[in-house]
């Protein structure tokens, strides 16, 4: 076990490694003059040289790369051009607002993907089950950016009972910051109302965001379930005249749910790159639209650090779906162990 | 679930539910009820506030920042030695006169001595030279302005700075709009010392990335360098204020298409971007009190020919191209009541050529002939030589309608034109050298100040071949002797005689094909009652605003 932990801890650093390498290249390739583009198309050419001195651009780029890779090793991700502040305090202030978007997304994933697809599969081939499926198609194909608008222009503009747009109304002030993430801060300062203005900004973009996982989960818990349910255990429960809810949600939904769990993991890992349009759309301040105008403005140091975290998020959401998987699945745990 | 587990997890469904409903409702009452039970941590709303959508990152540092958003929020902030007018001219602001020695190369302000800085200092000459020279060292922002201008700056007494030029200038008192006054005691003590100027540490640069040292109408309340920049009167303004005026000013970035129109229609927003699509526009004009203006703001969008690579290098293939445009489409479908240009000059300028002075109209007879004329006729028609159009992809789908007029234009005289969307970082690597640049670049130039020498310097002289500003490599000696001796002349009108003489010159060259372009902004005229820049568009006019002044929040009225 110890052994097989540690290999894939070395499977990560050589992933983080090589995604180092791959971002750093392609962020540097992107067309445009880094220092030129920092400073603005007219600032005199002896400041942008110094810039362009100071951000070793004139060095060859595997130099540059040793730079930049010593530099995070003293946790200087360096200068955003965008911001004019250390991208490590960009990050802070820009993951809560994502970590919090996507948390809330991911319990609405979680909670009705998998309620949708137990329904689905109990009411197989019937009328509730015709219902999520059309509900679950319209969630894969159409794309997060459809469901926005949509859901803005219906509960922001025609019945206007949310907010379109920010963290939180004009008439407040920021919580004090604890986790970065407002309605976790504004709980903690005993500020309810705080809480629920948080709660209203977020409440859109963390449903839209959570459609395309929800449909998919639903998909793959119902495809899961309804194979679990031909299994003879099943059959054997039935036969024993235990309640169908109770053979459904005690024995076939643990393990009908492996396949789910990595799916939605994926898709919830995902969701912090992803979430760009969402966050655009609704101008909400999240670490994705940040790399969005990193990367529009070749902001090289921002694109870089951000994309990093972007892969440390994937391979944490990776190795916490395989704990929960193995926990489970006790045939995961033996196999681990070779016992299986 | 037994029974009474199933009945809890109703009730507290159902409480959820209640208490978002509660929660949910008018969102811009709710705010600021719903805050408060924590009334400490509001802040007013109200009628009193401004509201304006800006292009974001928006810099407020005058060092740092020169965009438009950057401009709006620094000329409402700082206060500058002479304010510009809508007719091209300046007027005394916290200057109140200033000489000028015979050869144009001294100038000597003198400042009033009744203005205070947000944070109660007086505003002395010391505090103009220290913006000054820290505008110089640092490098950025509105810079390239002075840099190649300014000697020195020297405090003569507490209420006399004097500027010596390194060469003469007749039109200094112009550029010092972008001259932001700061004050250097609040800076000095917000620098960090482990910055790179020295014993001026980072020059407080970092500490003015979200706060103001200035004495203008508004100071910073709140400043999310990610979100907005929210502003409040400063009630001691040395200029006072009249009922009406904003008691706050928010510039707000990233609010566009759907969320825009949501904003707008919900109070939210008053005054809209000027980049979102015509069917934006169209929506927001049809929303109650909202009203959409054209604004001239001295902004044209050029079409440069590159008069150095063929076949562009040839006048006749580039007049054929003048000709063949169809300005009138242009004018009306693609950029809705922009002006066809006059020449180099945008509109609005006193020294602005006439439109009988411009000689190119949609004309394909005459296109045909000058096509006639080029020597690269014949691998014009075979499509050997197509032209190499590049527009620009932060320009939107309008400017690649542009190209794709061009490209019809010139089909309809046999000549292929490959047209290519860039971002412009790429156009600007491109212009670095004639090969790179294409035949034909779209750019949209926006005058920094409103001195036509520094917009005929920028676009013609050859010291910009090799910037995005010039890609036409114009480098005609002549042209560039021309543009030196008038930016030296002290007198307006003989001055801008000579200015138009330059025009005259360039659109005889033909290296440009210019649209004036008018830029479209929704307002919500039932809250913003008086919008000068607004009022002025609707005389039909020609007026011009540098950048970021039709901004200036203090001229507006709310309604009550």
């Amino acid at each position: 076990m110890g052994i097989s932990i540690a290999k894939r801890i070395l499977t990560y650093v050589l992933v983080l490694f090589g995604l180092s390498i791959l971002i750093f290249v392609i962020a540097r390739v992107m067309p445009g003059d880094v220092a030129r583009m920092a400073l603005g198309p007219r600032t005199p050419e002896a400041t942008v040289e110094a810039l362009r001195e100071e951000m070793h651009l004139r060095d060859p780029i595997y130099t540059q790369y040793f730079y930049w890779l010593g530099d995070i090793f003293k946790g200087d991700f360096g200068v955003s051009i965008i911001s004019k502040r250390p991208v490590l305090d960009d990050i802070r202030i820009y993951l809560p607002a994502t970590m919090e978007l996507v948390l809330l997304s991911a319990v609405f994933t979680a909670f009705f993907g998998i309620v949708l697809g137990v329904l689905s599969a109990k009411y197989s081939g019937k009328w509730p089950d015709a219902i999520i499926r059309i509900f679950s198609y319209f969630g894969v194909v159409a794309p997060a950016f459809f469901w926005a608008v949509l859901v803005m222009l219906l509960f922001a503009y025609l019945i206007p009972i949310l907010p379109s747009s920010g963290r939180i109304g004009p008439g407040l002030t920021e919580p004090a910051h604890v986790t970065g993430m407002y309605i976790l801060d504004y709980l903690l300062a005993g500020n309810t109302a705080g809480a629920f203005d948080a709660l209203k900004h977020i409440l859109m973009p963390a449903v839209v965001l959570s459609f395309g996982g929800i449909s998919q989960a639903a998909r793959i818990t119902r495809t899961s379930m309804t194979e679990n349910m031909m299994k003879p255990y099943a059959s054997a429960e039935r036969a024993y005249g235990i309640p169908e809810n109770k053979i459904l949600f005690k024995y076939l939904l643990r393990p009908s749910l492996n396949s789910t769990i990595s799916v939605m993991a994926l898709d919830i890992a995902g969701a912090f790159a992803g979430a760009f349009l969402v966050e655009q759309i609704f101008n909400y301040p999240g670490l994705s639209r940040y790399c969005l105008q990193a990367m529009l403005n070749k902001d090289v140091f921002a694109v870089s650090a951000v994309v990093m975290v972007f892969g440390v998020i994937f391979i944490v959401m990776n190795f916490v779906t395989d704990i929960i998987i193995s926990v489970l699945d006790p045939r995961v745990r033996l196999a681990a162990r070779g016992e299986a | 679930m037994k029974g009474k587990h199933k009945g809890y997890a109703v009730s507290v469904v159902l409480a959820v539910m209640l208490a978002m409903t509660a929660g949910c409702g008018n969102n811009t009452a709710s705010e600021s009820e719903g805050a408060g039970a924590d009334a400490e941590q509001t802040v007013a709303v109200g009628a009193g506030r401004i509201t304006q959508c800006v292009n974001w990152p928006c810099y407020i540092d005058p060092a740092v920042g020169s965009g438009y958003a950057d401009s709006v929020s620094m000329l409402n902030l700082y206060d500058t030695l002479t304010f510009p007018n809508t007719d091209g001219s300046v007027s005394p602001f916290v200057a109140t006169d200033w000489e000028v020695s015979d050869d144009s190369t001294e100038y000597t302000f003198h400042l009033r001595d009744d203005v205070y800085f947000h944070s109660g200092n007086p505003l002395t000459a010391s505090d103009v030279k220290f913006s000054m020279d820290r505008l110089l060292t640092i490098g950025e922002g509105y810079a390239y302005l002075f840099v190649d201008l300014i000697d020195s700056v020297a405090a003569v007494d507490e209420h006399t700075v004097l500027f010596k030029l390194k060469k003469p200038s007749g039109t200094f008192h112009s550029t010092v709009i972008r001259l932001y006054i700061l004050d250097e005691k609040t800076v000095m003590e917000n620098i960090d010392a482990s910055g790179t100027y020295g014993e001026f540490g980072d020059y407080g640069k970092a500490w003015l990335t979200t706060n103001d040292a200035g004495s203008g109408p508004y100071k910073v309340k709140e400043m999310k360098t990610e979100e907005y920049l929210l502003m409040e009167r400063n009630a001691d303004y040395w200029g006072g204020w009249e009922d009406g005026a904003p008691e706050q000013a928010k510039v707000i970035g990233g609010i566009t298409g759907a969320n825009l129109r949501t904003m707008m229609s919900r109070g939210e927003v008053d005054i809209s971007y000027d980049a979102e699509t015509q069917e934006t526009y169209d929506a927001l004009d049809e929303l109650d009190g909202m009203t959409v203006v054209r604004l001239a703001m001295g902004t044209n969008l050029n079409l440069m020919l590159n008069t150095k690579l063929a076949p562009t290098d040839d006048i006749h293939l580039r007049r054929a191209m003048a000709y063949a445009m169809d300005y009138e489409t242009l004018g009306t479908n693609i950029y809705p009541k922009s002006r066809t240009a006059t020449g180099p000059i945008p509109s609005g300028f006193k020294a602005a050529l006439d439109a009988s002075e411009f000689p190119y109209s949609r004309n394909l007879e005459k296109a045909k002939a000058e096509l006639e004329q080029s020597p690269y006729r014949e691998e014009l028609l075979s499509g050997e030589l197509p032209i190499a159009l590049t527009w620009c992809t932060e320009g939107g789908d309008r400017q690649e309608k542009f190209a794709l007029l061009v490209q019809a234009g010139m089909s309809e005289l046999g000549v292929k034109v490959n047209i290519t969307g860039k971002p412009f970082a790429a156009m600007m690597t491109d212009a670095q050298t004639v090969e790179t640049t294409p035949n034909a670049s779209m750019v949209v130039f926006a005058p920094p100040s409103l001195d036509v020498g520094s917009v005929l310097k920028a676009r013609y002289h050859s010291d910009s071949c090799g910037s995005w500003e010039q890609m036409e490599w114009l480098r005609d000696a002549e042209i560039d002797e021309m543009i030196e001796t008038a930016v030296t002349i002290p007198g307006d009108a003989e001055r801008d005689a000579q200015y138009a003489e330059i025009a005259r010159k360039i659109v005889e060259l033909c290296p440009t094909i210019w649209l004036d372009l008018s830029h479209p902004m929704a307002y919500n005229s039932d809250h913003v009652v008086l919008w000068p820049a607004a009022e002025i568009s609707k005389t039909g006019e020609p007026f011009i605003y540098a950048t970021g002044y039709t901004a200036y929040y203090r001229d507006f009225r709310l309604a009550e």
